[in-house]
This record gives structure tokens, C-alpha cells and sequence, in this order.
């Protein structure tokens, strides 16, 4: 093959434009011919800069646009997340959002307020959860054991509430809006994550709280104990293994609509307040 | 390729979102932005980040994902949501690192930083993009067919009206530029 055609070559495998054929027969030559090997490296290497000044370029005209539309709009950037920050309002746009508010905040006064007079208790909707009482045949549904009581079902909530708190805080996020505690949080779930190695039992402890998740949702458990059952030794990637299969759970929840049951808790006021029922518990 | 601008569907699956994106229309590059941004605005306020600094995740983000789905290198197991919010949250943390000097605790490994390699290849890419723009316009301009167009020799030449082996000459003399560029620029 000549050295012309190489660059052709090479520019094509870059671009995945050849057969799987030729892409073998190129990385066989590409083992055995050390020119080859460097011109290929110099011009993966141009590839990838050319690429990166061309998106870089793209991006950062869409982002001006976005800026200048939104400033021409006399509106700060969509910093209130609304949908459509970046366009202008009409007033009629405006009187219609403040009579929606309006009446949404006496629908949520009227709701509140019955909630409030037949609760029969007179408590805040967070007490929803109810103490525990001294029951001795009560199991964690984690063990698979049958709960034959009456009020297991409360009890269930509760525990998942407990163990979804728990699994909040594991939440890289959640654990970073701790501030302090954030490295505490790392290494109780590197901790967990280094012991879980030694087999499954011990696989299984370290997962009970995301099985009881993955159980309310009926979802199988295997595929994510696999995702931290490697033995990469690497921190990072085990790291980036346990921030994943959390990825996936909360995506499953949001596609089994359940996530509203986790971001209850997000908020570090929430946890605070359920934290102080459980303790009272 | 096909850039002459396509419908692009009011709804659309993540798979059409990446599909449209490796045609590298801008349309679709919209509509990723669009969606990116509240994600990573909101949550980089909420993680300490300035306004400005939330300007540039939301960039660096965007320009992350656009350059895995062209790479191929982007394989989603869960939505593209998921993804972006994902890749938003390394970013600002390694910023937030550098920022602070922060190194991430770590039994086994607190002698090591994982960042060297990563940053060593991100300092190369910059030295090469300063070079690139350095070059003559009409070596951009090969290399733009090359590697943006995915243009082949031939039809480039048609395009220069030249011979092939010229334009061949041409471009591994712009090779060469550039790196004597990147040796200059020490």
C-alpha cells in the first residue's frame, strides 16, 4: 500500500467511513508499522483539536445568541429555569400567569387547610409517618421475611423512608449540598463499596437499602450489583460505577413516575425534619 | 453529508436528539443547548457556582456531549437528561477542586491524582487549536473539509480544481506547519 493512500486511510478510519474488513486489515498494519503508527497518532490528534475548535465555535455562538435574545427580551437569562425564559412576555402573558398564581395559592390554602382540620390530629402532613410501636415480630421487608401485623404496610413506609434517606445522603449531590460532610459521605460509600468485595453476602449488605428501592419498583436487583461488581481497584472508577447505578435508579424511578417519593426528601430541610421524627421514634 | 437544514420534529426521542446531532446541524445543537441549560444553571447555583461560572459549565457541558456523540464515544443507558446532568456534575467538581485545591480523599490512592493524564491530553488539544488557528486560511480550510465536511481527496480536488497528489502535497505540508507551529509555540 503506498504512503499517499495512508493519509486516506487514516482520515477514514477517523471518520469510521471503512468496512469492518478494512478496519482490521488498517489496525493490523497499524501493530506492525511504526510509521504508520505515529502519522496516525499526529493526525488523530489533529482530528480530534479541528473537531474541538469547530464544536467549541458552534456552542459558543449558540450560547451568544441565547444571551443577546434573552437580553434583547429585557429579561435576565433563564436563571428562573422557566421554560421560556428567553422570550418576551406579552401583558396579556402576564395578567394570565398572575391569576394562575392566584388562584393556585387559594387551592393550596383551601387543600392545606382541610388536610389540616381532618387530620384529627392537628399535625403537618409530615407526621403522615406514623411511630413505631413495639413490635417484636416486625422483620425488614430487606430480609424477605413475611410481615404478618396488621400495620406492616406503615412500617414499610417507614423503613423505606429511613432507607431512602439514606441513599439521599449517598447522593453525591445531596451529600455535596452537605458542605462539610461531603468527604465523609465519600468514604463511608468507598468504605462500603471496598468491603462489599469480599463476596456477596456482604455485596448484598451494602445494597440492601438500594434493593428495597429497586423492590418497590419490582425491578431486578442483579443488574445493579453488577455494576460495582468489578475489580477495577481504580477509586475513581468504582466511584463513577456507584454515581451510575444511582443515575440509573433515579431514572427508573422517573420512568415508573416515582420519583417524587425521592425528591420529598432532596430537600436538606425535609430530611432534617423526617431525621427528627425518626429520632423521636 | 447533508447539511442543506432538515425538519427537525417538535418532539423527538434522545435517539433522534444524538442521530440529528452527528449531522452536526445547528438546529440540533439548539435544541440540545435548550435543553442542557436550565439543568446545568440550576444545579450549578445550587453548588456554590457564580452566574458566570454556570455560563461556562453550561458551555463546557454542552460542548462535552456534542464531542462524545461525534466521536462515537457516547452510549446511553439511561436519557440524555440523566447524561448531561451527569457530565455537568464532573465538570463543576473538577472545577471546584482545582478551585479549592481540593484533592479527592482516597485509602489506597491519596498519593496519586487521576487528573494529570487527562489534563496532559487537554493541554495538548489547546496547544494544537491555538496552532490551527495560526495556520494559513487555506490549510483551515483542508482541514475543515477533512475532518468537519469529511470531505475525500478527490472531491476536495474537484472543489480546488487541482490534482489530487497536489492537494495531497498541500495538506502534508499543513501537517507539517502545524507542528512546527505547536514547536515555536514552545
Amino acid at each position: 500500500m503506498d504512503k499517499d493512500n495512508d493519509v486516506d486511510i487514516i482520515i477514514d478510519y477517523i471518520n469510521g467511513e471503512l468496512s469492518t474488513e478494512e478496519k482490521l486489515s488498517f489496525e493490523e498494519r497499524l501493530s506492525q508499522d511504526m510509521d504508520l503508527l505515529e502519522s496516525f497518532r499526529i493526525q488523530k490528534e489533529i482530528h480530534q483539536a479541528f473537531l474541538r475548535l469547530q464544536i467549541k465555535e458552534q456552542v459558543q455562538t449558540i450560547h451568544q445568541e441565547a444571551i443577546k435574545s434573552s437580553t434583547n427580551s429585557e429579561e435576565k437569562p433563564s436563571y428562573t429555569f422557566s421554560k421560556q425564559a428567553n422570550t418576551a412576555l406579552t401583558d396579556k402573558q402576564v395578567l394570565r400567569r398572575i391569576a394562575a398564581v392566584f388562584i393556585s395559592i387559594i387551592f393550596i390554602g383551601s387543600l392545606w387547610t382541610w388536610f389540616y382540620h381532618n387530620s384529627g390530629n392537628n399535625q403537618p402532613i409530615l407526621n403522615y409517618v406514623a411511630p413505631l410501636k413495639n413490635d417484636s415480630t416486625y422483620t425488614s421487608p430487606v430480609n424477605n421475611q413475611s410481615i404478618e401485623k396488621n400495620d406492616s404496610n406503615q412500617r414499610i413506609r417507614e423503613e423505606s423512608i429511613i432507607k431512602r434517606i439514606d441513599i439521599v445522603q449517598l447522593n453525591p449531590d445531596v451529600s455535596f449540598a452537605f458542605g462539610e460532610k461531603k468527604e465523609d459521605v465519600k468514604n463511608i460509600i468507598f468504605k462500603r463499596i471496598w468491603n462489599a468485595s469480599s463476596g456477596f453476602n456482604s455485596m448484598y449488605r451494602l445494597n440492601e437499602d438500594t434493593l428495597l428501592l429497586y423492590d418497590t419498583i419490582n425491578l431486578e436487583s442483579k443488574e445493579f450489583l453488577f455494576e460495582i461488581q468489578h475489580d477495577d481497584e481504580s477509586q475513581s472508577t468504582i466511584e463513577n460505577g456507584i454515581y451510575m447505578m444511582l443515575d440509573k435508579v433515579f431514572y427508573k424511578l422517573e420512568k415508573n413516575n416515582k420519583l417524587n417519593k425521592l425528591t420529598l426528601i432532596e430537600n436538606k430541610s425535609q430530611v432534617y425534619e423526617l431525621n427528627k421524627l425518626i429520632r423521636k421514634k | 453529508m447533508n447539511y442543506a437544514s432538515s425538519f427537525i420534529p417538535e418532539k423527538y426521542t434522545d435517539e433522534m436528539l444524538i442521530n440529528g446531532l452527528q449531522t452536526k446541524q445547528n438546529e440540533w445543537v439548539q435544541i440540545l443547548y435548550k435543553k442542557a441549560r436550565p439543568i446545568i444553571i440550576r444545579y450549578a447555583l445550587k453548588n456554590d457556582s457564580s452566574v458566570d461560572e454556570a455560563e461556562d459549565l453550561v458551555q463546557n457541558t454542552v460542548i462535552v456531549i456534542y464531542e462524545q456523540i461525534l466521536l462515537g464515544k457516547l452510549v446511553l443507558t439511561s436519557s440524555i437528561t440523566t447524561y448531561i446532568y451527569g457530565v455537568a456534575k464532573k465538570l463543576w467538581l473538577k472545577e471546584l477542586r482545582k478551585k479549592r485545591n481540593l484533592v479527592a480523599l482516597s485509602p489506597d490512592t491519596a498519593d496519586f491524582e487521576y487528573e494529570i493524564p487527562d489534563d496532559f491530553n487537554e493541554n495538548r488539544l489547546i496547544q494544537l487549536q491555538k496552532a490551527i488557528k495560526e495556520l494559513d486560511l487555506k490549510c483551515q480550510e483542508i482541514l475543515k473539509n477533512r475532518y468537519w465536511l469529511n470531505k475525500k481527496f478527490d472531491e476536495m480536488s474537484q472543489l480546488y480544481n487541482t490534482t489530487i497528489a497536489s492537494l495531497k502535497m498541500k495538506s502534508a505540508r499543513c501537517d507539517e506547519s502545524l507542528q512546527l507551529i505547536i514547536k515555536l509555540n514552545g
